[in-house]
């Protein structure tokens, strides 16, 4: 009941440092500190000072057991995106990115789409979480596509 | 303590803010609160939460309020700043005279601090059939068409998000007495004016004509002048004043009993 610190403050900390290294681009060195940052944000949740003892209308409480639902999904998302060593979507990896094709069409170079269909077997795959105290563990499943075969998406 | 775009700590809001539970005994509790522009009593309120000492230095609760939106569109942060109803979002410091003091609505249940029970609305919105009954399983089509005019009207008084700010200003609405108040007036014009939603119309005006109805209304003016949106609240409740007059004149000749209605007002 003596904790030093503050949910709020915590949460606060957690917007500035996944709003840093967590939006489109990313870069998996930011990736790896977020993931010790929130880690140290769970320690520090469990020395969070309860702010509000009362029984009426008690926000302080509420905020704090939702403050540790935050920090789960943070560490979901950083570790997630830290694996995935692609571009998808609105995840962006600079140092992971697909060479340009050599032609205008992208499926006429054979290499690209070699590097395509790499890319393709490895990555199009759903991220599965699993909870436990001390972080998630990943894993992939399979996205089915029983009507047509996924083809490189391209705008010309 | 990371503060994004860092706050001028050397400049402090100082904040008086009535702090009570329920229907216990209230108190002032003053607050310094570091500036930051652009700051307004939404995220000075957010800042107090993440420091919450009060001016005498020393340690408190934090402040207990409502909001949502953060962008003057929801209606949850109604409350009394400096005096005055209006929404704690868009009310800026830089624009405020201090000390600021916040109260909550005082016409509405307090539940604690800044936050009040606001069902009498609900109630009262549910008591006049504010909506356009069309609930079923099957396919209606398109809706009928209205003329662009017709929607202008309407639109804006379909813009009311029930923040209370024209029961709380109004001298006709107290917290034990049953006036549903102008917003809700305004709703069964809203309603009335539609379609499909004049199909209820009798039902709403008949609501009206009850208890907590038009008649309470005391022509203060105080609500259209509160009102958020901007909504001609004052009109509204001159259009609807007609309609439960010619509905009377309707009723002496044959009284549509129409679907159940409940003849009383919120509460």
């Amino acid at each position: 009941m003596d904790g030093k610190e503050n949910p709020y403050v915590i949460a606060q900390q957690l917007g500035d440092v996944m709003t840093e290294n967590m939006t489109v681009v990313r870069y998996n060195d930011k990736l790896k500190k977020t993931l010790d940052v929130i880690a140290d944000m769970k320690e520090r949740w469990r020395r969070c000072n309860p702010l509000d003892t009362g029984n009426v209308s008690n926000r302080a409480l509420s905020f704090t057991n939702q403050l540790w639902n935050m920090l789960a999904l943070a560490e979901v998302m950083t570790k997630g995106a830290l694996l995935r060593d692609e571009s998808r979507g609105a995840h962006y990896k600079p140092d992971f990115s697909l060479p340009e094709p050599k032609t205008k069409i992208p499926t006429e170079d054979p290499v690209w789409m070699e590097a395509w269909r790499k890319r393709h077997e490895k990555w199009a795959k759903t991220t599965i979480a699993r909870y436990t105290e001390h972080g998630s563990e990943i894993s992939y499943e399979d996205i089915p596509t029983p009507v047509l075969p996924p083809e490189p998406r391209y705008y010309v | 303590m990371s503060n994004g775009q860092g706050s001028t700590s050397d400049r402090f809001v100082h904040f008086r803010i009535w702090r009570q539970e329920g229907t216990a005994e209230g108190r002032w509790e003053e607050f310094k609160v570091p500036y930051r522009k652009g700051a307004n009593v939404i995220s000075c309120l957010m800042e107090i939460q993440r420091n919450p000492v009060n001016a005498q230095g020393q340690k408190t609760t934090p402040v207990n309020w409502d909001s949502n939106c953060l962008e003057e569109v929801c209606g949850s942060c109604t409350m009394n700043i400096n005096g005055k109803v209006r929404m704690a979002c868009s009310s800026l410091i830089d624009k405020l005279e201090q000390p600021i003091t916040l109260e909550p609505l005082r016409k509405f249940p307090l539940v604690r601090d800044l936050v009040v029970d606001r069902n009498r609305m609900f109630e009262s919105l549910k008591n006049v059939k504010a909506w356009v009954a069309l609930d079923g399983t099957h396919n209606l089509g398109p809706g009928p068409r209205q003329s662009p005019r017709e929607q202008a009207t309407r639109y804006v008084l379909s813009t009311c998000m029930t923040c209370a700010a024209c029961l709380e200003a109004c001298p006709q609405i107290s917290l034990t007495n049953k006036f549903m108040g102008a917003a809700i007036i305004s709703q069964v014009r809203l309603f009335n004016a539609h379609p499909s939603g004049s199909f209820n119309s009798p039902d709403r005006l008949h609501a009206m004509m009850g208890e907590g109805g038009i008649q309470d209304c005391g022509k203060a003016q105080n609500c259209v002048e509160v009102c958020p949106k901007e909504i001609p609240l004052t009109t509204s409740i001159m259009e609807v004043n007609r309609q439960v007059t010619v509905q009377m004149v309707k009723d002496l000749f044959a009284k549509d009993e129409g679907s159940e209605v409940k003849h009383s007002g919120p509460g």
